[in-house]
């Protein structure tokens, strides 16, 4: 029997609805059938606890007296993008310190001592106009200097991600970690059963205006992400969400040796229950939920595909590859999603989180797009 | 009582396993950074890293051959040297 957002929103604010995280969805449904599962739940909570390098913050700094158009913005000497009105910036969480670049620590890192409610050193510096005369400061701020500090990321959330190896002789250093020579190791993203977009793949309910936890606190999708290629299964979103109502706990700087530095992000999204398809789409095991081990020993940018692999191999730790038993690990937390999936379920139990059906649903045909060009590459 | 974890059970600090490796260096885990993704699990050849049935990455420090692999690869530097 169909369910309206109304109804649930109903159930939820009596505090009677029903609610579990999608792992429990799967053993639900394997167990009493999909009809049941579809006629009982209410909501189902996902959650996702990754580096999500596409991160980062806008924030209005006060202005003192006299005014400053703010050229030059850093703070703890890690550079903010200006390049929008006087005292706004953008604070991304790969951005690393401006001088000693080799510093394990960046703009995610930055975050989280604003979200753990330490101070940082804002250092900015502008041209000096006939109505912003102003051209130095320097100040030790918190978060709650700001007047808005908003986490905006444009690519969040991915639906599944690849598994990388290195099939060559020689430690390559990626995005995706070390990874030892002659398949020595592997590292997957995504969490399988419990990624979002994975429990609503045509993406019915998630979309502009959907609430999400994010970071800890309560935010909102956006729409599609950077790069969203739903065709092939690598949906994502672009989310936003006051910075002011995280936690560290969830929201945490990533450094990635010889790469780079990120940002840990956990997001959370609920699915309403509507009708079967959902609770189909939601009670999908990992033995089904299929990503590829994907060759990252060359810098080309198609890397060539080794196999396809479930989820359910992935978090054995263990597949095989070319008749090689390679251990890999997961690039995010797993138990850390599984709680947010949890925290997220307390929310709505709790009847005042309510959920509403999304103002524009995510694309679920737009083409990814490469570039036929010739590029420099620095081979030192 | 200190944030390490040391072993794969509930006692953490086993005499067995204190006595036998406070003469050398093993690896330690700062457990207020660690976010138990298990990153590092893949990277241990030695079983020295797991994650408890309560989903926290505990340290064996009996198995840990010091080869240091792991220290090199935490995206939270939760991971170090220590006696």
């Amino acid at each position: 029997m169909p369910k309206t957002y109304e109804e649930i929103n109903r159930k939820i604010k009596e505090k009677n609805a029903t609610i579990i995280i999608a792992e429990e969805m799967v053993a639900l449904v394997e167990k009493e059938g999909l009809e049941y599962a579809a006629d009982k739940i209410d909501v189902v909570t996902t959650g996702t606890f990754g580096c999500m390098c596409s991160s980062g913050a806008f924030l209005n700094i006060p202005q003192p007296n006299p005014p400053i158009i703010m050229d030059d913005i850093s703070f703890d000497g890690i550079p903010a993008y200006h390049g929008g009105a006087a005292a706004d910036c953008y604070l991304g969480v790969t951005q690393k310190h401006d001088s000693y670049p080799e510093n394990e620590i960046g703009g995610g890192h930055l975050l989280e001592k604003l979200v753990s409610g330490e101070t940082v050193s804002l250092s900015v510096f502008g041209r000096g106009t006939d109505c912003y005369p102003g051209t130095s400061l320097q100040k030790e701020v918190n978060l709650d200097t700001f007047n808005q500090a908003i986490l905006l990321n444009p690519r969040n959330g991915y639906q599944r991600y690849v598994c990388a190896v290195n099939t060559s002789d020689k430690t390559v250093y990626t995005y995706m970690g070390k990874l030892l020579p002659n398949l020595r190791n592997g590292t997957f993203g995504g969490v399988g059963t419990l990624s979002p977009l994975n429990n609503d793949p045509t993406y019915q309910t998630i979309g502009l205006g959907t609430p999400i936890f994010l970071g800890g606190g309560i935010g909102h999708v956006m729409g599609e992400g950077t790069q969203h290629s739903p065709q092939s299964g690598y949906g994502n979103l672009m989310v936003k969400g006051d910075l002011k109502g995280m936690d560290p706990e969830f929201l945490c700087g990533a450094s990635i040796t010889n790469y780079g530095v990120s940002c840990f992000v956990g997001l959370g999204i609920p699915i309403p229950i509507l009708n079967d398809s959902l609770a189909k789409s939601c009670s999908i095991p990992d033995e089904e939920i299929i990503t590829s081990v994907v060759d990252y020993s060359t810098g080309t940018r198609d890397r060539p595909t080794l196999r396809d692999v479930s989820y359910a191999e992935l978090k054995s730790r263990e597949i095989k590859v070319d008749g090689k038993i390679v251990p890999v690990s997961s690039t995010s937390s797993i138990p850390k999603s599984r709680a947010i999936a949890k925290i997220l379920q307390k929310w709505i139990e709790a009847g005042d989180f309510l959920l509403n059906a999304p103002v524009r649903t995510l694309s679920t045909h737009c083409a990814f797009n490469s570039m036929d060009t010739e590029v420099i590459v620095n081979d030192e | 009582m200190t944030n390490d974890k040391e072993t794969g059970t509930s006692t953490r600090h086993s005499t067995q396993s204190t006595s036998l490796h406070s003469i050398r260096s093993t690896i330690r885990l700062e457990e207020s950074l660690c976010v138990n993704c298990g990153w590092c699990i893949g990277y241990c050849s030695y079983g020295a890293l797991l994650l408890d049935p309560l989903d926290n990455l505990v340290v064996r420090a009996e198995k840990c051959i010091n080869c240091g692999l792991c220290l090199d690869v935490c995206p939270r530097n939760a991971l170090y040297l220590g006696k």
